[in-house]
């Protein structure tokens, strides 16, 4: 967009108003190729380990609850660690999001209910199902991602919506069922889901409306 | 129509406003990409980079690397809400134009 590009006096405002219209959607695409990237890493980073750790427990013969359940937290660790360094880095969309996203001014009540929901859930569960209690982060999770879109209202936090509605609707089949590893399946299929709808809108917007 | 913030109204410049679409689209760059991205002068891109710098919009930043020193640019927070502000505010303008030009076709 140097002067040689440009006509003179309004031409060059037009030519400007265009640049921004691509811009915006440019970061909008980037925005939702963020989540998409975000969900497919965590997915795979949690999926790994924990089959890893079934495959060790089967081996060695052992009862796995604890291992499988700390390896999760593992893989989650690990591909935050990985989507910081390397994600962020070399998407610069990421930093800007981070600079732009503004939790909105109900941010701090939205978190508060989403806690308080969280709690009630807890008690329940662990008072009238106490053998539900170790599924009941799924629940947390999809409250934690709704959270996060209702707090931000980007466009480009709309898979977290998508996953989390897909979490939260399949938690009364992952409470009744916590020996069945429902809850990791429903967990994956909704980031998978989300990813999805990231990689989709991202093209639409980049296509134009 | 809005009015521009004074922090928008420094970018509303066509040399400033490709600067500013590179760095908010490629995060931090070197001087050399920038030149290189906009075919600006030296001169020309040091001047209005250093110009940004003063306002706020801009960091920029000596280090060193394996092939030489190098000056690192990067928008500030101000700068990416600047730039933001200011995009809105062309997206929005665009019908006019479209307006304009049926209008003349018209005639």
């Amino acid at each position: 967009m140097s002067e040689k590009r440009f006509d003179s006096g309004e031409g060059i405002e037009e030519e400007m108003a265009r640049l921004a219209t691509l811009t915006l959607r440019v970061q909008t695409f980037l925005g939702y190729t963020s989540s998409t990237y975000a969900f497919f890493i965590y997915a795979m980073g949690i999926l790994s380990f924990v089959f890893m750790a079934l495959s060790i427990t089967s081996i060695l013969g052992v009862e796995g609850d604890l291992i499988i359940t700390i390896s999760a937290f593992v893989g989650v660790a690990v591909s935050t660690i990985l989507l910081k360094t390397v994600l962020y880095k070399i998407m610069a969309s990421a930093r800007i999001a981070k600079e732009e996203t503004q939790v909105n001014k109900h941010g701090i009540l939205i978190l508060t209910l989403m806690i308080v929901v969280i709690a009630v859930i807890s008690y329940v569960v662990s008072t009238y199902m106490p053998e539900s209690s170790p599924v009941l982060w799924h629940p947390a999770v999809a409250l934690f991602l709704l959270a996060l879109y209702l707090m931000t209202r980007l466009p480009y936090t709309k898979p977290h919506l998508i996953a989390s509605v897909i979490m939260l609707a399949s938690d009364p089949l992952v409470i009744a069922y916590p020996e069945s590893h429902l809850d990791i399946g429903t967990m994956i299929l909704a980031y998978f889901i989300g990813g999805l709808y990231g990689i989709w809108k991202g093209l639409e917007e980049l296509g134009g409306r | 129509m809005t009015e521009l913030s004074e922090k928008a109204r420094i970018l509303f410049n066509p040399k400033r406003f490709e600067i500013a679409t590179i760095l908010f689209l490629r995060g931090k760059t070197t001087m050399a990409v920038l030149r290189r991205a906009t075919g600006l002068s030296w001169g020309d891109l040091d001047s209005n980079l250093r110009y940004m710098e003063t306002k706020g919009l801009v960091n920029l930043r000596k280090t060193l690397t394996r092939r030489g020193p190098r000056t690192i640019v990067e928008l500030t927070s101000k700068g990416v809400k600047a730039y933001v502000e200011l995009a809105h505010y062309l997206r929005n303008i665009i019908p006019s134009f479209e307006d304009k030009s049926r209008s003349s076709q018209r005639m």
